[in-house]
């Protein structure tokens, strides 16, 4: 494990945001039969998801929250030093999502924008990196964004379509220098396991890859442009490889589950999510869910949930875990500690960024 | 862990009847072994006897004595 830990730096702002199209998962009984439909919602516990449509992109998503907290805080875009897009799914090859963001929300020349490669571990791995340059670089606050449009990569013929749902978020980072604001992280990540999951075409390995659907081994079937997993390596990982991080994570901090006020998981599917929080010895009710409205939301599912239960109930600063684990393989737990007046409630959009640049 | 300790945790995970299963009972046979219960032998072995097991190994199972093999190792 990877630790680290940051002082002085808080977060001072959680927002989502998901498309305006909500797609009821019943809807799939004329795609798949209503049988497969019917025990894939069970085992699953995606009962809907919200999807993109026309050409809005996890980066219209993610600045969409971004542009919500920036107006409900009263921030000033010119105050933002460090701008960072965490996804797997950027707009262009180049450059860097996070270059158009910043055109949008207006963020000056004086900072440092970039994107991180990352899914479902995005969320506690932005946090880290967003907190460890502010705390180095000369600047006030930083946005993190993350992003996720994980409906246009799963293939129209895989029930894993039922899973996964378009979303984005925003994170805003204060510098306080107040030492008693203190975040820790446990951090890992396995490359010997790039392949569990992956998008095999689109990048410059595999520049011309079918975009033909064809049967797969596991009876799926995908073009070379769609996401592959192994479900069952997958799973294994998720209840072995990541109770074991949070353990490791939780004895080297001296807490136990009984210090944690709650846990914010990322929501694969409420099958794992069920077993992890059993290996955890973590109660239900410290464990909010998302995972039957939004599915699967990748590095947004943790911001999404946390935004979905202190939205509209606030509750004072609340001690937090946060997990996330996922494609990398990566995975990373948090300590952090986040006053839930700064988490605003989900929002809807169908804002989409004009290009200009293609008539496609 | 005795045969008979072995064949209730099976059935467990199985969600199956005490007694429904034998060592040579075949797993295709067995209309609940589909996904979920894959998934949940998996974590049945890793909580009761300590291993971690991937796809090959599911695939390769034949029968319930090819579990009981594996919670021996």
């Amino acid at each position: 494990m990877l630790s680290s830990t940051i002082r002085g730096i808080k977060i001072a702002g959680v927002a989502s945001a998901v498309p305006n199209t909500k797609v009821d998962n019943t809807e799939y009984n004329n795609v798949f039969d209503e049988e497969t439909v019917r025990k894939t919602i069970e085992s699953t516990g995606v009962r809907s998801t919200y999807h993109s449509v026309g050409k809005q992109t996890a980066s219209d998503l993610a600045y969409s929250a971004a542009k919500d907290l920036l107006d409900k805080k009263g921030v000033d875009p010119a105050e933002i030093g460090i701008l960072l897009f965490v996804s797997a799914h950027h707009d262009y090859i180049a450059p860097a999502t996070a270059f158009v963001i910043q055109k949008q929300l207006g963020i000056p020349e004086d900072s440092m924008v970039f994107d991180i490669n990352l899914g479902c571990s995005g969320f506690v791995y932005g946090l880290q990196v967003g907190a460890s340059l502010l705390k180095n670089c000369v600047t006030r606050k930083a946005l993190i964004l993350f992003g996720d449009s994980s409906s246009r990569v799963v293939s129209p013929k895989d029930t894993s379509r039922l899973l996964f749902g378009d979303s984005g978020a925003a994170l805003l980072l204060e510098k306080t220098e107040d030492d008693s604001d203190i975040m820790s992280f446990g951090l890992k990540s396995d490359g010997t396991r790039f392949n569990e999951i992956y998008v095999p075409a689109g990048g410059f390995r595999h520049i011309n890859g079918s975009h033909e659907l064809k049967m797969e081994e596991d009876g799926r079937e995908r073009s070379d442009y769609h996401s592959h997993m192994n479900g069952t390596n997958v799973f294994v990982f998720s209840v072995t490889d990541v109770p074991k991080l949070v353990r490791e994570f939780m004895k080297d901090k001296g807490i136990s589950s009984d210090d944690v006020d709650m846990l914010f998981m990322h929501q694969p599917n409420l099958f794992i999510i069920k077993n992890l929080l059993k290996k955890l010895k973590f109660p239900e009710e410290k464990a909010p869910m998302t995972i039957d409205r939004y599915g699967n939301t990748s590095a947004v599912s943790i911001p999404i949930t946390m935004c979905d239960h202190y939205g509209e109930n606030k509750d004072g600063k609340k001690n937090m875990l946060l997990l996330g684990f996922g494609v990398g393989l990566s995975w990373g737990v948090a300590d952090v500690t986040i006053d839930t007046e700064d988490i605003l409630p989900v929002i809807m959009t169908d804002y989409c960024f004009e290009d200009g640049l293609l008539d496609d | 862990m005795t045969n008979e300790k072995k064949l209730e945790l099976i059935e467990e995970t199985f969600d199956v009847e005490p007694g429904t299963l034998a060592p040579e009972t075949e797993l295709e046979s067995i209309e609940e072994w589909g996904s979920l219960t894959k998934l949940s032998l998996i974590v049945m072995l890793d909580d009761e006897c300590g291993k971690t097991i991937n796809n090959d190994i599911i695939r390769s199972l034949k029968t319930v004595q090819d579990i009981m093999d594996l919670m021996e190792q």
